[in-house]
């Protein structure tokens, strides 16, 4: 199975739940703001290439890739599935999983992707959101296993 | 091979375009209303429907053709040629067609009108309108994608 996660610039909140599935940040534990920081692929803003990055395989053998969306919510999660159907592979090999954190809307989206903010800004915002982002890492690997 | 033409809803333009590659409607006669509603899709997509792809038919040459709705996604072909990298699949089997910079102010206000608000019976005529007076960029487009094609 391919399991995406998808969050606005590809470098953040996608990062952070592909660690946690990857067993590089804990589900349970909150990391210090430098471990973040030290995560391969913290801050870069994939979403200016569009193209998913693999970041690592699980412990069953499920590649994990991070993506950056933008601001199209929603749209991925059909663009993704349906083209493995039009290529005739199985469309529930390709999970698609938004990470949307609260407090990160608009405007902080448009402050990271435009204007390219201090990460460590964002970083204090993704510990804040931890426990959000890893359950719903949690429920993918509940769904997967 | 597969020809996919996308566009904002995937309900007028980019099935506009497939539609003449099929030969479903003359490249050199601009249609009626009614033959343009007849088209699968035509001004049917909503929002659940967009970034599904929909499988239009088979041309000449067996190649699939395809339209879909990717909003304003503007990393959308830069996603679909990353996933064709990942499966293993030859960059030149999928041909990805933008048919929005075809697409007239008429018809994005009676697109808009129709599938965005739902009104239909004011929407439709405008859309149907604009497709009309746009159908030679169209079929101008089409005509490339074809030549396009031949020199692959």
């Amino acid at each position: 199975m391919w399991i995406f996660y998808c969050c606005p610039t590809g470098g953040f909140e996608s990062v952070v739940a592909a660690s946690i599935h990857t067993g590089i940040l804990s589900l349970n534990r909150l990391p210090l703001e430098d471990e973040l920081l030290s995560l391969p692929e913290f801050g870069v803003r994939h979403q200016l290439s569009g193209r998913p990055k693999k970041y690592g395989i699980d412990t069953l053998g499920n590649e994990v890739f991070i993506l950056g969306i933008g601001r199209e919510k929603g749209l991925v999660s059909n663009i993704v599935p349906s083209f493995f159907e039009a290529n005739k592979l199985c469309p529930a090999q390709a999970k698609v999983v938004e990470i949307n954190v609260p407090k990160v809307n608009i405007v902080t989206d448009y402050l990271f992707l435009n204007l390219r903010f201090d990460n460590r800004w964002k970083t204090k915002i993704i510990i804040n959101n931890y426990f959000h982002i890893a359950q719903i890492v949690k429920e993918v690997l509940d769904q997967v296993n | 091979m597969k020809i996919i033409y996308h566009c904002f809803g995937g309900s007028h333009s980019s099935v506009t375009s497939a539609a003449i590659h099929l030969g479903f409607l003359e490249k050199n006669r601009i249609p009626a209303g009614e033959n343009l509603m007849r088209i699968p899709f035509f001004d049917r997509q909503t929002s659940e429907d967009h970034g599904i792809f929909r499988f239009m038919g088979l041309d000449e040459g067996r190649n699939e053709v395809y339209i879909i709705g990717r909003r304003n996604f503007k990393n959308f072909e830069p996603l679909i040629r990353g996933l064709i990298d990942l499966m293993g699949i030859k960059q030149e089997e999928i041909v990805l067609i933008n048919t929005m910079p075809y697409v007239t102010w008429t018809m994005m206000l009676g697109g808009f009108i129709s599938r965005k608000l739902g009104w239909i019976r004011l929407g439709r005529p405008i859309v149907i309108h604009g497709t009309k007076r746009a159908y030679s960029n169209f079929h101008t487009l089409v005509d490339q994608v074809k030549v396009m094609m031949l020199k692959k």
